[in-house]
């Protein structure tokens, strides 16, 4: 898929973990991991707002369209 | 009704028939064996050789077909002695036929019981969308068609080892045809449709 989910970046430049971000956002921890792991066919907004609210970034910063 | 009680006795049910037609099919093969290794313990207990009996009808010129009998009416008429059930000797050639047809429509009918108890078995009422149910549905819809395109093939064969043996009056197989090929195209339908479920259901998985 040319939608790259760079979330693995930005967990590293805000030193966090991936059971820390499941329990901030409020999605288990399988459900981040199929995100993190590009396997996810779609992401809700809410999810979205929720992980750049956390993680203090924009959309922008954790999904990049990359042409194949 | 309960949907749960429903499922669980179809589920009984299903297997039900399918143990009863395994056993018929083993009874039917036992018989046809004893007959043609003509083994004489089978002519104590019937008066001639097992046969296989078909419904056929008489298209020819002749009196059967042409004797109506009318209402009192005027406004429906039947005709009787047209059909007849023809007798077909197991050691003929239609007889080796018939066996084989026999047992090809047996092993349809068992293929299909199979595949309908591995749909109870496999799916759930809690979990309903399976890959492998939507497989199986679909070799349900290919079985119910090819047990009708058998159906067809079997009415041009019969008649025409009817014809080669009866030429006058012309007797003709009667046969149902089509119910299998609409079942089958229905089933497809709803594997199909099954299908799309089982797709929606893994895009509601992937979504986070």
């Amino acid at each position: 898929m040319p939608i790259i989910v760079n979330l693995d970046v930005m967990m590293a430049r805000r030193k966090m973990s991936l059971s820390e971000l499941a329990e901030k956002v409020g999605i288990t921890l399988s459900n981040l991991s199929i995100l993190k792991t590009g396997k996810a066919k779609a992401i809700r907004f809410s999810t979205l707002e929720k992980i750049c609210e956390v993680l203090d970034c924009q959309p922008a910063d954790i999904l990049e369209y990359r042409d194949e | 009704m309960k949907p749960k009680l429903v499922y669980s006795f179809l589920k009984v049910m299903v297997s039900v028939v399918f143990y009863l037609l395994i056993a018929i099919a083993g009874v039917f093969l036992f018989v046809s064996l004893l007959t043609f290794s003509g083994k004489q313990d089978l002519k104590r207990y019937q008066h001639h050789d097992p046969v296989y009996t078909y419904e056929v009808q008489s298209f020819g010129p002749g009196p059967a077909s042409t004797s109506y009998t009318y209402s009192p009416d005027s406004l429906m008429r039947y005709h009787g002695n047209s059909r007849f059930t023809l007798e077909v000797e197991s050691r003929s050639a239609a007889g080796y036929y018939s066996l084989i047809g026999v047992l090809i429509f047996l092993g349809i009918g068992i293929c299909i019981l199979w595949n309908f108890r591995q749909i109870f078995r496999e799916a759930s009422l809690e979990h309903p969308f399976r890959r492998s149910v939507s497989r199986r549905l679909r070799m349900l819809a290919a079985l119910f068609i090819a047990s009708d395109l058998f159906n067809l093939l079997n009415y041009f064969l019969l008649n025409s080892f009817i014809k080669q043996s009866i030429a006058s009056p012309h007797l003709k197989l009667i046969t149902k045809v089509g119910d299998g090929f609409i079942i089958g195209l229905v089933v497809w339908i709803i594997a199909v449709v099954y299908q799309r479920g089982i797709d929606l259901q893994e895009e509601n998985a992937l979504t986070v």
